[in-house]
């Protein structure tokens, strides 16, 4: 679970590195007004959720869930390959990006997989907290490393790909050589592969499909971080200039409570943790829709996002694995995470569609209404299933 | 068995970390050699003999541009009207970005030691800076002056604050003799076909001032990919823009005012086309250079613009760019007039100095 984590924590430096430094790229190096590299984001929100389903399938199917999570890993170092040889032409940096995100689809859910596996049961909330920790620590020191290769170097990109590349070739040497193949315990008629329509029993566990709706539905009404974040600077609360700031104090609140929140899921219910994370994104809303003017109130929204992250990210991957058979697990975390990244993404249309007819305000409080309204309707109804 | 097993664990920690210290040390290698090489290319600072020339370069009609020669320390940098490129200096100032008018001028992107290009600053008719306008961050994409040296205007890329989207775009409006940023042109309001137009999705680009000191004319695009983009003219003092027509990038006035320059974008994502807009009808009409071009263009006189177009080269980065020269009737061939050059700013008449005389 260390193990994996550390891998985690090497793949996201890699990755983060050159998040942060590809805009400054496509505007030096390309000349492009680097708003297009968007193209490439909507093409993959397309496929998105069949690179995960297919991936956790694959890797139930043949119960190779590390070599799929590995791949996964694989693919995104190489992405690297292809932006140190793209000599600035467009289509392989976009090739690359694509790739690097792929690989990320594949290995989310059987990386996922294998974290539950690694231990036991009642301790499941830890295991995600450990990883998320090192996951959003790796997330928070790409960018500083990359500033600091490319102030040594300015403009010479080529120092933070080649690191970029090294340091995901070492995460993936340690997922490689290290992390085992856990043996997962099959029921009677052990055949080779397990059976296609055996993914079908997924639908049939009620207290899994409960989640997988109550989750979906929550998400489907939850504001995404961007929409936060332009919310709290359109109400005069952030200078602009201090907006990557938000960023780095989401992840800096994520990662400090990350661990705390595993443990004490493991020890109030996962799934009540869970809810009880929901409470934050309400006082989001609340702090989005307070009367300006009170600036120290918006402060809260960091520490509050941050929180409602750690109680639910991680949590929620581990009361799905404890309603999991092993031999599904990863099919199981596939479906999890994409029907709620279907469910973001339908939230960001909504919100967006509700801003340019009514205003931003009026997007915020219907939005917020319906978090509170509709998920409690359906807790209400869901709590017959147990 | 469990021998070889113990072996097998050892003989891998063992490959691991032979694997680990290579990779560390080929990386290091690489940075350092990389490193060496950026410091050594910085060009010598002016020498007190070109002081004295720039001086008198600076007295008659000029035009500003950044100096692409050394693509890292890009230098704000001078060569006359009269003779483009027959004399060319460069001044103490790296910048991304320049433009100049009525005794003021705004550099964005000074730091060049700075991962990035933040920060933008004003300079005087000797090019020296001023004031720092730390609000303004992001990478800078276009600078603008007002022809009165009263309003500055700067354009930001903005990393990932619209969805689906990794960045935006963020434009800054100055009050120069002040020294202070007056916000982002996201404050002001929209107004399309008389009602309120509004999304969270907005990003304002490539303003350009007008004479009578309040009027501007700025991109919107709304939406992040393919966006559809509007000309909008704007009321500084009132702090309202409305929407003229659709498809007009970085709109540059022409110095009578009737006109507008503009890149017209053809083609998804990223083609696009040099025309000018007739102001009175709304109409445009395409001109003869044919690549496609992206930047805000600068008037060289009523009839002709001056614009920076990239070309593969060697040295640190790989590119260079040059200004090229067209005329506005859509007739005629580009011509290259100064080469690794960008960012044109004419400078017609250096005795006019600041607000004083709008």
């Amino acid at each position: 679970m260390i193990l994996l984590g550390v891998t985690s924590l090497l793949t996201d430096i890699s990755s983060e590195m050159v998040a942060a430094v590809l805009p400054l790229y496509l505007l030096y190096q390309l000349q492009v007004s680097a708003l297009q590299l968007g193209v490439i984001d909507g093409i993959y929100q397309g496929c998105s959720g069949l690179v995960r389903l297919g991936a956790g399938f694959m890797a139930d199917r043949w119960r190779r869930q590390k070599d799929v999570a590995a791949g996964g890993y694989a693919l995104s170092a190489a992405s690297r390959v292809g932006l140190l040889l793209s000599g600035g032409a467009l289509v392989p940096i976009a090739g690359s990006v694509l790739a690097d995100r792929i690989g990320k689809g594949i290995r989310t859910a059987p990386r996922d997989a294998l974290i539950s596996l690694s231990v036991p049961q009642e301790r499941l909330g830890m295991a995600f907290g450990v990883h998320r920790f090192l996951d959003t620590g790796g997330a928070l020191l790409g960018p500083l490393l990359a500033f600091a290769l490319l102030s040594l170097a300015p403009r010479s990109f080529d120092v933070v790909f080649l690191p970029s590349f090294s340091i995901a070739l070492i995460g993936l040497g340690v997922i490689v050589l290290f992390v085992k193949n856990r043996e997962v315990r099959r029921g009677a008629g052990a055949a080779d592969a397990l059976p296609w329509r055996e993914c079908a029993r997924l639908l049939l566990l009620p207290r899994f499909r409960g989640l997988v709706v109550l989750s979906g539905l929550l998400t489907l009404f939850t504001a995404s971080d961007a929409f936060i974040y332009i919310g709290l600077q359109r109400r005069g609360s952030v200078a602009i200039g201090l907006f990557p700031l938000l960023y780095v104090g989401t992840a800096l609140f994520y990662l400090l409570l990350a661990l705390p929140a595993g443990r004490l899921a493991d020890r109030t219910g996962r799934r009540n943790l869970y809810l009880v994370g929901q409470v934050f994104m309400v006082g989001i809303y609340a702090v989005l829709l307070l009367p300006s003017g009170r600036g120290w109130l918006s402060g809260l929204a960091l520490p509050l996002l941050g929180a409602y992250y750690a109680c639910t990210d991680g949590v929620l991957m581990a009361a799905a694995s404890a309603e999991l058979d092993e031999a599904l697990r990863t099919s199981g975390l596939a479906l999890l995470t994409t029907v709620t990244s279907l469910g973001s993404f339908a939230s960001s249309i909504m919100i967006g569609a509700l801003w340019t007819a009514a205003g931003m305000e009026a997007a915020f409080r219907l939005m917020g209404a319906a978090f509170v309204l509709l998920p409690t309707l359906a807790v209400w109804t869901l709590r017959g299933d147990g | 068995m469990a021998r070889s097993h113990l072996a097998s664990t050892y003989g891998r920690a063992l490959l691991f970390g032979a694997f680990c210290i290579a990779a560390v040390l080929i990386t290091a290698g690489y940075v350092f050699v990389k490193s060496s090489a950026a410091r050594q290319t910085a060009g010598p600072a002016p020498t007190a003999d070109s002081r004295d020339s720039l001086a008198t370069l600076l007295s008659q009609p000029h035009l500003l541009f950044v100096d692409a020669s050394d693509m890292i320390h890009t230098r704000l940098a001078v060569t006359p009207l009269d003779g483009l490129g027959s004399v060319r200096f460069a001044a103490d100032l790296t910048c991304d970005r320049v433009y100049f008018a009525a005794g003021r001028g705004l550099c964005s992107g000074v730091d060049e030691h700075y991962y990035g290009n933040r920060g933008v600053v004003d300079f005087d008719a000797g090019l020296q800076p001023g004031h720092r306008y730390d609000d303004a961050a992001g990478l800078s994409s276009r600078a603008r002056v007002s022809p009165d040296g009263r309003y500055g205007s700067v354009t930001m890329f903005v990393a990932g604050d619209s969805y689906g989207a990794p960045f935006s775009t963020r434009d800054y409006i100055f009050d120069l003799p002040a020294g202070r940023a007056l916000g982002t042109l996201e404050d002001f309001t929209v107004y399309k076909d008389g009602n309120l137009f509004q999304s969270p999705d907005f990003n304002f680009w490539g303003t350009t001032f007008a004479r009578d000191g309040n009027r501007f004319y700025a991109t919107l695009g709304v939406g992040s990919v393919g966006a559809t983009t509007y000309l909008v003219e704007g009321d500084l003092a009132k702090r309202e823009m409305r929407v003229l027509r659709t498809n007009v990038e970085c709109p540059s006035l022409s110095p009578d005012g009737s006109h507008i320059a503009f890149k017209k974008r053809i083609q998804n994502p990223a083609t696009w086309r040099l025309a000018v807009l007739d102001l009175s009808t709304l109409q445009d009409v395409e001109l003869s250079e044919t690549r496609s071009v992206d930047d805000q263009v600068e008037w060289l006189d009523d009839s002709h613009v001056l614009y920076a177009v990239s070309r593969q080269g060697q040295g640190s980065i790989g590119y260079s760019l040059d200004i090229w020269e067209t005329s506005t009737n859509g007739s005629g061939q580009p011509e290259m007039v100064l080469n690794n050059a960008f960012s044109p700013a004419v400078v017609r008449s250096p005795e006019a100095t600041g607000s004083g005389h709008s």
